[in-house]
């Protein structure tokens, strides 16, 4: 067992150093295990260099270190190279960004306005759109008129943002209905001709909502209002909000329409708080129309008779409309 | 980073031992060339942002030569071993076809074929030591291990290619 370990332990030492071969220590092993002299003699050749001490590269291989030599030393100079490849690189994406951004813009500003639609609704009665009877629900575009007869109403809203109901004997112009490209938002006109709408609008940050009559003009904003138009003069009952009108003809300095009151416009401006009368004027309006949306179920259509014969829309509101006149004039 | 003069003559200084160390890692005498550049081309590179002697730069080129051979051999997955003379390429100087010089050669076939078998770096600590007869501290130096791994690798190495030589009567 001690001769093997030695032998273990002299294998080792020869196979990392040849200079221990010629040792006392390791003589003296040699000379009495003839495993290991062979183990020795196999070592020695193991470590024999392979004979090919003369082999050498081809000389391409000089000249391609060379050139590679030039490539990373140009790519490597200092000062203007290195900073000013990186430099035209985010001045040019800077350039790219900037360019984008004007022609997006120039699209922007190019790009049509694109036509709407509002939904018309033929609430009651004989109602007209651009002179042709309505018969129902419709979709109606920039410049229709809606015209309603006697003991009629009808709607007009968008989207559930703004309805505008039409009373009877009145004519309304749609001026504009357009998506407005530059601005993002869609822009509204209505013009009354005639007669009484009530117009409640709900959300103003998305759309543009005017009304333009032959004695002023204003852009609606989370209000609710009744507005008339008979011959000369223009009505402006606030129900609730608060505008500014800019009359036409009267110096043109804008009015501030606040809840709760009352402006009768023609060349002069009058300006009243609403009282009791007009407000349930204004209810009227309110829930005759729903009064006419329930009237349209047939279970009701009798009723529906009974209800136009005592509570005529028209004469309700014409009434009051023509008290205010009277009491005007 | 070094002048073009001092790699060239760093080139010249030491393109035959990693030749030969590269060679007998690889096997192929055009992948060792390739090789050899990407050597000097890493240390070009090096010395850009380092400052290098002679004493690092014989180092740092084996051992970048040891890494750039051992991911050759991963990628290549197969070493082959053929002699210079076989492939007919190098420059071999004398053409002397002893018997001694014959059972050099297969010998050489034989212990580098037993090699094949072994972890890449026991076969670059071998080939260091065989070929260019390094010392193990040098070894150690440019594979990147200790003194003491670079022992035990090689004894291991060692003893077991004699033992596979007793073993096929080679020897």
């Amino acid at each position: 067992m001690g001769k093997k370990r030695d032998c273990r332990k002299f294998l080792r030492n020869i196979s990392v150093s040849s200079d221990r071969f010629s040792d006392d220590s390791f003589t003296a092993h040699i000379n009495e295990c003839s495993e290991c002299r062979r183990d020795l003699e196999i070592v020695k050749m193991i470590y024999t260099p392979s004979g090919n001490r003369e082999v050498e590269p081809s000389s391409i291989v000089e000249s391609r270190i060379i050139q590679s030599y030039g490539e990373i030393a140009l790519e490597s100079k200092p000062g203007a190279k290195k900073f000013f490849r990186p430099f035209l690189i985010s001045a040019a994406a800077v350039c790219v960004i900037l360019f984008m951004s004007f022609i997006y813009e120039q699209m922007k500003i190019s790009r049509p306005d694109k036509n709407v639609s509002v939904t018309f609704k033929n609430i009651r009665g004989n109602v007209l759109v651009d002179n042709i009877m309505a018969r129902g629900p419709m979709k109606l575009n920039e410049s229709s008129v809606i015209t309603t007869g006697e003991d009629s109403i009808a709607e007009v809203a968008f989207d559930g943002l703004f309805y505008i109901k039409i009373t009877c004997n009145t004519t309304l112009k749609i001026e504009k209905a357009l998506f407005d490209a530059r601005k993002n938002i869609f822009n509204f006109a209505f013009s009354l001709i005639d007669g009484v709408v009530l117009s409640r609008d709900l959300d103003k940050s998305k759309y543009d909502l005017a009304f333009l009559t032959p004695n002023m003009e204003f852009k609606s904003a989370d209000t609710e209002f009744l507005l008339s138009v008979n011959r000369d003069k223009t009505m402006l009952f606030m129900s609730s909000g608060h505008l500014d009108f800019s009359p036409k003809g009267s110096g043109g300095q804008d009015v501030n329409a606040a809840t709760d009151s009352k402006y009768t416009i023609s060349n002069t401006v009058v300006t009243q708080k609403m009282d009791d009368s007009d407000r349930r004027m204004i209810e009227f309006v309110h829930e005759n129309t729903d009064i006419s949306h329930v009237s349209l179920h047939p279970s009701m259509k009798d009723n529906n008779r009974n209800l136009m014969a005592e509570n005529n829309p028209c004469d309700k509101i014409l009434s009051g409309i023509n008290r205010e006149n009277k009491s005007k004039n | 980073m070094l002048e073009k003069d001092r790699i060239i003559e760093y080139y010249r200084n030491f393109k035959k031992e990693l030749y030969i160390y590269i060679y007998r890692f690889t096997g192929s005498q055009e992948n060792s060339e390739d090789i050899l550049h990407d050597c000097f081309i890493n240390l070009i590179k090096y010395s850009q942002d380092h400052e290098i002697n002679e004493l690092s730069v014989r180092a740092f080129l084996y051992k970048t030569a040891h890494n750039i051979s051992i991911n050759f051999l991963k990628r290549s997955s197969r070493f082959e071993f053929s002699s210079i003379e076989e492939k007919g390429g190098g420059n071999i100087i004398g053409e002397d076809n002893t018997v001694d010089e014959i059972f050099t050669r297969d010998l050489n076939e034989k212990i580098y074929s037993i090699i094949n078998t072994m972890d890449p770096l026991s076969r670059s600590i071998f080939v260091m030591k065989k070929e260019l007869n390094l010392s193990l501290g040098e070894i150690g130096i440019n594979t990147g291990f200790s003194e003491r791994t670079v022992r035990r690798k090689l004894q291991k190495a060692v003893k077991y290619i004699v033992e596979e030589l007793k073993k096929t009567d080679f020897i």
